[in-house]
């Protein structure tokens, strides 16, 4: 080789090294109010879509994020989904160090292909790509941009000014183009006026720029991010959904759609299954009692198999094809229980609600579209409903649980859909109602009894109990009498009422040292069988607002004794807190030189409170549990 | 009982088996109304699915042409009890999909259930059967029974037919359920050997025979010299040996806390290939002693040849050792360099991926790439060093030699007499101190020579934390005081993964949370740079809880947020040994001030607590001082795993030590 070319080679070895250099990606650019409580902060995202028709729409994403920790490598977001129906033509991705120097470049060969197999459904024909990227050194600038278009135009993509707690946004741009006719609209939610964002609106062009948005900070009894985090959301009139076209302005036009493409035709059940239920009902006439027959029947006679195949994501599988394999999955189910009340001429609607225990979450009410990620079954009754959980084999009728309740969700009902809204157990009926007794014995053993009555919201937290194995039940309950080492249980007994929904824990149990025994003195807890000891977390810098979205009743009366020989030297004073959040009241009675009756009330209120309020929050818990650990001294005489 | 015992104890040798003979076939017989009602398993009754038999076999079956393949079938009978058995009719298969393609085919699947006293069949069709791709490598079969109801009986076959003869699937005699018969045949010709290895505690019967087989058939080719196509004649005559291990009654397998890997329980055969007679005579080893394993794997061009290259690193090699002037320096400075320069990807194995050059200069590499590295690193600075080949935790005891009885390599340096492990993989590690994932008993040091060794991966110190804290009773009750904590080895390793990039306010009310009742002030913390350094913490704190005061008598437990608040070993009975991952030992020294116009009423006194075979020990001290109270509380555990069999004196030792730690000290008014 030549000086020339050797020359030449370092010339172009040079501007390729300043080629790859991005200043702009240099992590020192970051703004200070940005990084802090952020492990990762986006730079730069834009978003642009472009809705070519109504069965078609096409999108360029590209994100800039800069991973500053560890902690921030699980916001790195390396994964583009793809379906039958979403094709993705481009993916490109880079790294840069932290002074904005490529590092490295992806290209669409490097990107690893997978199922999205759950190993939960049974059938799924979702795919992945993703790359696995190993960091050298934080923080670093990762760049991805990527293409894709689909097919499906009812569930639109949405913007989000946040992408995750922890994680704020220096920029971020979406554009979204649309034609004439297909009757576009969109939703902002979560637009408080502390978010720097604008819209700028055109013919046929709509577009959004948030600009330094702050991290939100994951704290204990937070709203759901969803609930928090900006965020905007498309739709059109016309649209298509894994092939089929739609058309629907509002709930009750898009309802019908639903039904009409989707629903109907699926609920011919055999001849000899409708001989079957006629035979079942016999001569019962009440809707309700024959709904429970049926209910029982899809209870007794099916399982649920998660099943994601095409527009199986929306249409139920037939009721005829249930009823022959005797599974399928949420819709499938539910539609197969609509079939048979049916037969019995009671009319029921599907329904399509965003399920989960966790949080509760609902339709969102003014923005038609397909949402939800589950199906229930309405049944009318009067004017109200009967909501009916088909996926479940132990679920009583008409129980919801923590599952579906107290949340927005779409009715379809062959003339159309209706939006409303699902049972809350308001607190008084969200309840653990105990009465026992306990004895103290001279070593200061404990020997005891209590019978627990759980409703509403606490029913769903205890009725499996009665499935477990004898081990797990034994571990749960050595779990819920935690203050009591060394924990005996002598007998675990149960009785599901699934009519009242009523369950009832009858525990016996005995624990050979459960006070301190000093100078012939034994100290003990008063509430041995039900403290409270969950304190919510101490911030020094409350952030968000929180929520305490299951309220809970609590009452408990419980006898104690003594043993002989002993007398009381002190007893805990009665206690009562009365405040936003909730009641409490406890009372010791001593009843004669033997006995003491301990009498508590525990209401938690539901509620949505400001971060200001959360210190007098935690507070009450504290106190609460301070009230529930307070402890009696018995000396012995003579 | 000692280390060695206990890996034993996963390993069961066939040879000792009672030798049954063949012709006691089991025979599966019909479903019978009585099996559809019988309500719940006669030995588990709160099994929500059992299955009444499994039986399959791996053969290897000479296909005319085409040489050997091998097929193995699975034909189980499932009883569903309950809905929460109903999983128990689903069955998905994994299959490989790569170059040369498996098979799988589902056969005979049936519910049975009783309709009105009568047995109803239901058979599976193709609508219940689905295949997923779930990779390039990889796609599995699913199925969903029909018709399954509490009392339903499910049978199904599948059977898988693969050209990788070298890989044998691995049999479980033993599931989550209870399993009433179970069987496994093999029938081997005599061109194959394949070793077989035992897992678990239960062990089983084992019967053998030989059948003489024959094939005999012409196949169309093509003549390449004519371009003719014409009859080739084969005829092929052997011996295949035929094994059937059957086992009865298997209780349900189900797992429990502080276990290491519980795969390493369950009963289960492994087959080895070790060699095999090719057709014309020339045979062919595998591996089947360290030897060879360790041969196969040096010779291996992923690993030999990584191993041998250097003169990537050399120039910076020299800079990082420049400063070092014994051997113990150079070694600091050289496992610190590999660390501080190369990011793990997460990938285990001991072959590199992309070479240990590209990786070196990319920063990032797989776990072979990153030790290989360290050992050529360390022996071209004249340090002797070796790779070790490990299984780590979640690879399971390795029970034979094989190829695949290893995961993960890290390597073993020796200066003088002292011999030192290293895994330059995390960031956290120091040398002695290892991830967690590589403690698992026993890895294989492989010399320069070919030769090799095995080597004890399991920490012998004990790691420590040490815990002052200086803390004053006030008149009303107030608690409050000043702690100061050390964390040393596996402690300090694990205080550094958790805790090093989480920032303050998040780490102190993490604290917070998981010390109920205190509130945490003033915090300082001393974290070296060197992993090999202990980190030390100190904060002032305030106690809402601490001190109880009833009537004219003041209760303090003053220990409370610091040491356990109750028992971890809960459960009555234990089936497995007790994982610890590594010996470990806490120290708290309290010094203790007490209000004015208060006297010590009672103490807690003295304890001194051991348990059987010195494998823990617990010592509390008090003592009185003027207006002051001092506390000692040592606990050490000294092995990092104890056998079941000392479960329950190991929950008496707990119960105690967290009974003396939570005791309240009295005060009475004067």
């Amino acid at each position: 080789m030549d000086m020339k070319s050797l020359l030449l080679l370092c010339i172009a070895f040079f501007s390729l090294q300043l080629n790859a250099q991005k200043l702009e990606y240099a992590s020192a650019l970051i703004p200070k109010e940005l990084t802090d409580n952020a492990n990762a902060v986006v730079r730069y995202n834009e978003e642009n879509y472009t809705v070519n028709s109504q069965n078609s729409l096409s999108a360029k994403v590209t994100t800039v994020i800069t991973i500053l920790n560890e902690y921030g490598l699980r916001n790195l977001n390396t994964q583009l989904y793809y379906s039958p129906t979403t094709r993705i033509s481009r993916v490109e991705a880079r790294v840069y160090d932290k002074m904005g120097y490529q590092l490295k470049v992806f290209k669409k060969k490097d990107f690893r292909d997978v199922s999205l197999a759950d190993g939960f459904s049974v059938f799924n024909d979702d795919r992945m790509l993703y790359l696995d990227y190993t960091p050298i050194a934080y923080p670093f600038t990762f760049v991805m941009e990527s293409e894709y278009h689909t097919s499906n135009t009812a569930q639109m993509p949405r913007w989000s000014a946040l992408s995750g707690y922890f994680v704020s946004t220096e920029k971020d741009v979406v554009r979204i183009s649309y034609p004439d006719g297909l009757g576009f609209g969109f939703k902002e939610v979560n637009f408080d006026p502390k978010f720097d964002i604008a819209r700028q609106q055109e013919t046929g062009t709509l577009t959004y720029t948030a600009r330094n948005i702050a991290a939100l900070k994951r704290e204990e009894g937070s709203p759901e991010f969803h609930k928090m985090s900006p965020m905007v959301c498309f739709r059109l009139d016309k649209f298509s959904l894994e092939g089929v076209d739609g058309h629907a302005s509002d709930w009750k036009e898009f309802g019908k759609w639903y039904h009409d493409r989707l629903l109907s035709g699926t609920d011919e059940l055999p001849e000899e299954t409708q001989a079957k239920v006629r035979e079942l009902i016999g001569q019962e006439k009440d809707p309700i009692k024959i709904a429970r027959k049926l209910y029982q029947y899809v209870q007794d006679r099916t399982r649920y198999v998660s099943i994601q195949v095409g527009i199986g994501g929306y249409k139920p599988m037939k009721a005829a094809d249930v009823d022959r394999l005797g599974y399928g999955d949420c819709k499938a189910l539910s539609n197969y229980m609509r079939a048979l009340l049916a037969v019995a001429d009671i009319p029921s609607y599907f329904t399509l609600v965003y399920a989960g225990d966790d949080s509760r979450r609902g339709l969102m009410r003014d923005f038609v579209s397909p949402q939800g990620n589950h199906a229930i079954l309405a049944m009318p009754n009067g004017d109200d409903y009967i909501w009916l959980e088909c996926t479940s084999q132990v679920n009583p009728f008409g129980f919801q649980g923590m599952f579906t309740d107290g949340r927005e969700v779409l009715v379809i009902k062959p003339e159309g859909g209706e939006i409303t809204k699902t049972r809350t157990f308001a607190e008084q009926h969200n309840s653990r109602l105990a009465s026992g007794n306990f004895a103290i014995a001279e070593d200061s053993g404990i020997t005891g009894a209590v019978v627990t009555r759980s409703k509403g919201a606490a029913y769903d937290a205890v009725y499996r109990n009665e499935r477990l194995s004898p081990k797990d039940k034994e571990k749960f309950y050595k779990n819920s009498y935690a203050n009591i080492s060394n924990l005996k249980l002598d007998k675990i007994e149960f009785r599901n009422d699934r009519e009242k929904v009523e369950f009832t824990e009858a525990i016996q149990l005995s624990a050979p040292a459960y006070g301190n025994v000093s100078t012939g003195r034994i100290m003990f807890a008063v509430n041995a069988l039900n403290p409270y000891s969950e304190t919510p977390k101490r911030y020094r810098n409350r952030q968000n607002p929180f929520e305490v979205e299951r309220g809970f009743f609590e009452q408990d009366e419980i006898a104690i004794s003594i043993p002989d020989g002993f007398a009381v030297e002190a007893l805990p004073s009665d206690a009562s807190l009365k405040t936003k959040f909730g009641e409490y009241e406890c009372k010791i009675v001593k009843q004669d030189d033997k006995n003491i009756l301990y009498k508590r009330t525990f209401l938690m209120k539901d509620g949505s409170y400001s971060s200001a309020e959360y210190d007098e929050y935690r507070q009450f818990c504290e106190q609460v549990a301070r009230f529930d650990s307070a402890k009696a001294v018995i000396y012995k005489k003579g | 009982m000692t280390k060695q015992f206990l890996a034993g104890a996963f390993l069961a040798c066939a040879g000792l088996f009672p030798i049954a003979l063949l012709g006691q076939k089991f025979l599966p017989g019909k479903v019978t109304v009585e099996q559809l009602s019988q309500k719940r398993h006669p030995s588990d009754t709160s099994a929500a699915a059992a299955v009444l038999f499994k039986k399959g076999s791996t053969r290897l079956e000479y296909k005319g042409g085409q040489g050997f393949s091998m097929v193995t079938e699975c034909t189980q009978r499932i009883k569903i009890y309950k809905k929460d058995g109903y999983e128990w009719a689903n069955a998905s298969i994994p299959f490989y999909t790569g170059s040369d393609n498996e098979k799988v085919a589902i056969d005979d699947a049936v519910t049975y259930n009783l309709v009105d006293g009568k047995i109803e069949k239901t058979k599976l069709k193709r609508e219940g059967e689905f295949i997923e791709k779930s990779n390039k490598f990889w796609s599995r079969k699913k199925i969903a029974m029909p018709g399954v109801r509490e009392g339903s009986i499910v049978e199904f076959t599948y059977r898988i037919t693969s050209p990788y003869f070298q890989n044998m699937p691995d049999w479980s005699f033993q599931q989550a359920i209870p399993v009433d018969y179970v069987e496994y045949e093999t029938g081997i010709p005599e061109y194959f050997v394949y070793q077989p290895h035992f897992k678990g505690s239960l062990q089983p019967q084992v019967a053998v025979n030989s059948i003489r087989r024959k094939h005999e058939g012409k196949n169309r080719v093509k003549n390449m010299r004519t371009g003719h196509m014409e009859d080739e004649v084969y005829n092929v005559d052997f011996q295949e040996q035929v094994k059937i291990y059957s086992m009865q009654n298997v209780p349900a397998l189900n797992d429990e806390g502080f276990v290491n890997n519980i795969s390493n329980y369950t009963s289960s055969v492994l087959h080895e290939l070790a060699s095999v007679r090719e057709l014309n005579g020339v045979i062919r080893p595998y591996a089947n002693d360290w030897g060879s394993v360790v041969r196969t794997i040096y010779d291996n061009s992923d690993f030999g040849s990584e191993l041998a290259r250097n003169g990537y690193f050399e120039t910076d090699l020299s800079v990082a050792v420049s400063g070092a002037i014994d051997p113990s320096q150079k070694l600091q400075a050289i496992y610190k360099t590999v660390k501080d320069r190369m990011n793990w990807d997460g990938m285990y194995g001991y072959y590199c991926d992309k070479g240990v050059k590209k990786a070196y200069q990319e920063k990032a590499g797989n776990v072979a790439e990153i030790n290989l590295m360290l050992v050529a690193m360390l022996r071209s600075a004249g340090i002797k060093a070796n790779p070790v080949l490990v299984s780590t935790r979640s690879n399971g005891v390795s029970l034979y030699p094989a190829l695949s009885s290893y995961n993960y390599v890290i390597v073993q340096a020796e200066i003088g007499d002292s011999k030192i492990l290293m895994d330059a993989t995390d960031k956290w590690a120091s040398p002695d101190i290892l991830p967690v994932r590589d403690l698992n008993w026993f890895g294989r040091v492989i010399r320069a020579d070919g030769s090799s060794e095995i080597v004890d991966l399991m920490p012998k110190s004990k790691s420590r934390e040490i815990v002052n804290v200086m803390a004053k009773v006030e008149a009303k009750g107030k608690y409050n005081g000043q702690v100061r904590r050390q964390y040393f080895d596996h402690n300090a390793m694990n205080f550094r993964s958790s805790n090093a990039t989480l920032n303050e306010e998040s780490y102190l009310e993490k604290v917070e949370k998981s010390h109920k009742g205190i509130a945490l002030l003033a915090y300082k913390r001393e974290m070296d740079a060197d992993m090999s350094k202990p980190v030390t913490e100190s904060f002032t704190f305030e106690h809402d809880n601490g001190v109880e005061v009833i009537g004219d008598r003041m209760y303090i437990s003053p220990l409370t947020f610091l040491v356990l608040a109750r028992n971890p070993f809960r459960q009555e009975k234990r089936d497995y040994p007790i994982d610890f991952v590594y010996p470990h030992q806490e120290k708290i020294n309290l010094n203790l001030t007490l209000p004015d116009g208060y006297v010590i009423e009672s103490l807690p006194a003295a304890v001194n607590l051991a348990m059987p075979d010195n494998l823990g020990t617990f010592r509390f001290v008090s003592q009185k001082g003027e207006n002051t109270i001092q506390i000692a509380a040592n606990y050490d555990m000294n092995e990092a795993v104890i056998a079941p069999d000392y479960y329950d004196s190991l929950k008496d030792f707990y119960q105690k030590m967290v009974d003396k730690q939570n005791e309240k000290i009295v005060l009475k008014k004067i």
